[in-house]
């Protein structure tokens, strides 16, 4: 456990050397709720409330921005060029180094953004809370898990190179469905039901909007409901990460001479 | 008798898809098979500086991969300080350590210096042993200006020195160096190549080398193990290896306008001085000399499995 330690210790401590990225994230998150919320201001809300809509697109926001798209074309890169095979010369294991260094960067960047981007949002809304504020640091928990997922679904498509000779695509389309199934700029409470009911077999509601929406509605039922959902599709990307990279493992040939 | 590695008709393929009709691809696929690694067995004693040298494509480099438990062999037998690499690689991993010229493994974005604080997590060295065992190597292979420096900064020379010090941090009992000197100047060659047979006589690491750079051969190692076509073709120590070609002599010749020829005898078909007396007839000559054919040609000549060259003189290349 030590090495993961030191691993997760270093992409943490790399992470918060980039300053420069980190006001870069915030500029960009600023930007887009602020875009987003005068475009909900012209399709006039909905039926919710300005204040609560502003919190909401932050909430998104803050994990869209947190999570770490690098690892997905690092281990993509590490595959298609044999390199991951060196890492068997070394007492580790590749693959928990990179969920454990991209868990790292995304604890790094998390709090930055909470922080900056709760500043935000209370700026953005000229000193207005959601509904049920007191649901915020509860979804900040949840959004934790949420990282881990997303996270730890970037190294899955990151495997995929074992498969496929682009995952950028890949990982394209997974980021249109955190946009279109997790409601990203949209509570998926507007769209029509059937699409509502295809988004829950999906993980993107449970990671996105359902800990984004207890900011304006809260209740215990919802948190457990969330939590439930959560920890399933995070515990069913690690193993679908294991199992990829022991057929990795099996089919790993580097190149001789 | 310790063994530091012991490999018993050790062989590897590889498999690759023929080129099939649509419906043949999907019931019925074939495979061509490339064995690039047949029926290997040979031992190393712990201590011993060993170069594992071959032509392109010859297996070598399968052969080292088999023996790190980065590839699995096909069948036969592999032990490395008694342990199976295909079945206890984390524990091997302890007791072997490995450089790559042509791939990196030190992480690109951190400093040396970072790289092996984490390594030394990754082996679990302790903290103390760490620092000691890093000052020494940091001296050993005068990396200490640049310690602190982003990898992606350094020239090469830089980098195999980083890279050869990360593999020695755990005190590894075998080294495997894969074309170490590879790009690198004759200085830097020449201090690596010191400071691998100080290691070896100081601490008893096992050194296993593949080069194409016969000075690698001659300065670092005491054994050479030729192979071709993923076979052994000779195992024999340097001494022997160049006492049995020590009896051919390559012989230059300036004449009098400059022309230089060369020419290749056998002493054991042709005394010398019967060649040296047919070539005094045949040029103008300000000059000779006699020389022992280099490692390198030694090694061009099993390459190509020559036989002795016939009992004349024969010319070489201007």
């Amino acid at each position: 456990m030590h090495k993961y330690l030191a691993f997760f210790k270093t992409a943490y401590i790399t992470e918060l050397k980039n300053p420069y990225m980190i006001v870069m994230r915030l500029v960009m998150l600023t930007l887009l709720v602020f875009v987003t919320q005068q475009l909900w201001l012209v399709i006039g809300h909905k039926g919710f409330e300005p204040v609560n809509i502003v919190w909401y697109l932050v909430m998104n926001e803050m994990l869209f921005f947190s999570y770490d798209g690098k690892m997905q074309k690092k281990i993509h890169n590490d595959i298609r060029s044999g390199n991951v095979g060196y890492s068997l010369i070394r007492p580790f294991s590749y693959l928990s180094q990179c969920i454990t260094e991209s868990t790292g960067m995304f604890l790094a960047r998390i709090p930055f953004l909470m922080v900056g981007g709760g500043i935000i949002a209370y700026l953005l809304t000229g000193g207005g809370l959601p509904t049920t504020y007191w649901g915020i640091p509860v979804a900040l928990l949840l959004m934790l898990v949420s990282g881990i997922f997303f996270n730890t679904s970037q190294v899955v498509i990151g495997l995929l190179g074992l498969y496929m000779q682009n995952t950028h695509s890949v990982a394209m389309i997974f980021q249109k469905f955190m946009f279109l199934l997790g409601g990203l700029l949209f509570p998926i409470t507007v769209y029509p039901q059937w699409l509502q009911d295809i988004a829950a077999w999906t993980p993107f509601p449970w990671a996105v909007y359902e800990v984004s929406r207890l900011v304006y509605e809260f209740n215990w039922g919802i948190v457990f409901n969330t939590a439930a959902h959560l920890i399933m599709w995070t515990v069913a990307t690690f193993i679908l990460a294991y199992v990829i990279f022991k057929q990795l493992l099996k089919k790993v040939s580097v190149n001789g001479g | 008798m310790s063994y530091a590695i012991e490999v018993k008709n050790l062989s590897k393929s590889f498999y690759s898809r023929k080129k099939q009709g649509f419906w043949a691809g999907i019931f019925a696929r074939k495979y061509n098979e490339k064995k690039a690694v047949n029926k290997l067995s040979f031992t190393i004693k712990e201590g011993e500086r060993v170069a594992f040298i071959g032509p392109n494509g010859a297996g070598k480099s399968t052969t080292i991969k088999m023996l790190t438990s980065i590839l699995h062999p096909t069948s036969g037998r592999a032990r490395v300080m008694g342990m199976n690499p295909a079945e206890d690689r984390e524990l091997l991993a302890y007791n072997i350590g490995a450089v790559f010229g042509q791939r990196s493994q030190l992480w690109q974005h951190l400093s040396p210096m970072k790289s092996f604080e984490l390594l030394a997590a990754v082996y679990d060295i302790p903290e103390s042993t760490f620092k000691k065992r890093l000052k020494n190597l940091v001296a050993t292979f005068e990396i200490g200006e640049y310690i602190d420096k982003p990898v992606r900064t350094f020239s090469l020379g830089e980098r195999m020195r980083c890279e050869i010090v990360a593999s020695l941090l755990h005190n590894p009992k075998v080294l495997f160096l894969d074309e170490p000197t590879i790009g690198l100047d004759v200085v830097a060659k020449a201090k690596i190549r010191e400071t691998l047979k100080e290691l070896n006589r100081r601490e008893g690491t096992t050194i296993i080398l593949t080069s194409h750079d016969a000075g690698d051969i001659e300065d670092v190692c005491n054994r050479a193990i030729i192979i071709n076509h993923g076979k052994i073709v000779i195992d024999e120590s340097i001494t022997k290896l160049k006492a049995q070609y020590l009896s051919r002599k390559v012989i230059r010749a300036t004449g009098a306008r400059g022309k230089i020829s060369v020419y290749e005898i056998d002493t054991k078909c042709m005394p010398l001085q019967a060649a040296l007396a047919d070539i005094i007839k045949k040029d103008d000559l300000v000059d000779l000399t006699i020389e022992d054919p280099s490692m390198e040609e030694i090694i061009k000549d099993v390459y190509s499995k020559s036989e002795n060259i016939s009992c004349s003189i024969k010319l070489r290349g201007k």
